[in-house]
């Protein structure tokens, strides 16, 4: 009874429905500010192709590449090589860098947009659907909290044994992988998201419901 | 007793007409009419209410607002509350439509025992009476409530 009275109006299927929406808008939204944020390099490498091989800014672009970026490249592999002690041909671990690289940053990107969708489907649930009292807001966004990062704990690791798999499954041994990344959101930031977007929706709720209070008598006083 | 139910659908009728035809005057007979008459017209003026086991007519006017709370109905004037056995979506059929309105699925005010609106401090609007009171508003009939309040004014 304590506990039904503790989470009362609380509904598992509209925070369910929340935080679908916020997820939703999150991925998108990272998924835009990820292509606006390399647009310039696509443009860049899209351009470069397009050039007929003979042209003379083609040859000097590519020039310009293999001395910067490629040096720059196989610098990061000479030193993941000293790092593992291991006789790698160079090129070969080039490629299996930068798609790891690749890989790495669209998990992380997808996980992130995720993690901070269900953040703030929670938060928004709380605060300004349900409108819970500070009491229990505070307690279900602590108990939500303590979920969500079982929830990314737990993914990681479902992550980790798919990986696993698919290493056995390949070199049918299991292989050490201890470089590869957890796709963990910093504990820091989470708290930073929950709680900005718990104050900016606490006071945009209440100056929302101060403005419709003062035209309800507005009209009230206007007879 | 037994109450047959008969429709007469014809060119001949102007208007929707209800006729009670009975042996004699009951207590039943009685309700019936008052339920029908409070339907038509929308202007229910009197309602039964308990205290304490006294029974007391209570008018309308003097009515605060109609709430429920588990599963009782209960009307709420300045001198205090009593139980009813009216459900608040039959009173939302009966009573005046220019002084009652729903303000959440557990509630229903006088509107001129409304002294303003304002915000609790969760963010949620909240409707003061004159008796000092404080009943919480639902979101969605914020809408409905200001449609009210205009159609009122107009």
């Amino acid at each position: 009874m304590k506990l039904k009275e503790m989470f009362k109006g609380f509904s598992l299927k509209k925070m369910l429905l929340t935080i679908l929406c916020t997820v939703i808008v999150s991925v998108f939204v990272s998924a835009t500010m990820t292509f606006v944020r390399d647009f310039n390099t696509y443009t860049a490498y899209e351009s470069v192709a397009g050039l007929h091989e003979n042209h003379e800014k083609f040859k000097e672009v590519v020039s310009q590449y293999d001395q910067e970026v490629i040096q720059g490249y196989y610098d990061n592999v000479e030193q993941q090589k000293e790092e593992w002690e291991k006789d790698i041909p160079t090129r070969a671990l080039t490629e299996i860098l930068l798609k790891r690289f690749e890989s790495e940053n669209r998990v992380h990107v997808y996980v992130t947009s995720v993690v901070m969708g269900v953040a703030l489907g929670i938060v928004i649930y709380v605060i300004a659907i349900q409108k819970a009292n500070i009491k229990q807001a505070v307690i279900e966004l602590l108990i939500a909290f303590a979920i969500l990062i079982a929830i990314i704990i737990l993914v990681n690791h479902i992550y980790m044994i798919i990986l696993g798999h698919f290493t056995q499954n390949a070199f049918e041994t299991i292989i050490d992988f201890g470089g590869a990344e957890l796709y963990y959101l910093e504990d820091n930031t989470l708290i930073i998201v929950y709680v900005v977007a718990a104050v900016i929706l606490y006071v945009g709720n209440l100056i929302k419901q101060k403005m419709l209070a003062n035209k309800l008598n507005k009209e009230l006083n206007n007879k | 007793m037994d109450i047959k139910v008969r429709t007469n659908i014809s060119n001949e009728y102007q208007n929707i007409e209800i006729c009670i035809n009975a042996p004699e005057r009951t207590e039943e007979v009685q309700r019936l009419e008052n339920e029908l008459q409070a339907k038509a017209t929308k202007n229910l003026k009197q309602i039964v209410g308990m205290q304490d086991n006294d029974i007391f007519l209570i008018n309308t006017s003097d009515i605060i607002m109609f709430f429920s709370e588990d599963k009782n109905n209960f009307c709420k004037t300045k001198d205090g509350i009593y139980k009813i056995k009216e459900k608040l979506y039959y009173l939302e059929e009966v009573l005046p439509i220019k002084d009652f309105i729903r303000i959440s699925n557990s509630a229903i005010v006088n509107i001129n025992h409304v002294k303003c609106f304002n915000t609790s401090i969760i963010g949620r609007i909240v409707v003061k009476f004159k008796d000092g009171s404080e009943e919480n508003v639902s979101k969605r009939k914020t809408s409905e409530i200001m449609k009210f309040l205009k159609e009122r004014s107009e």
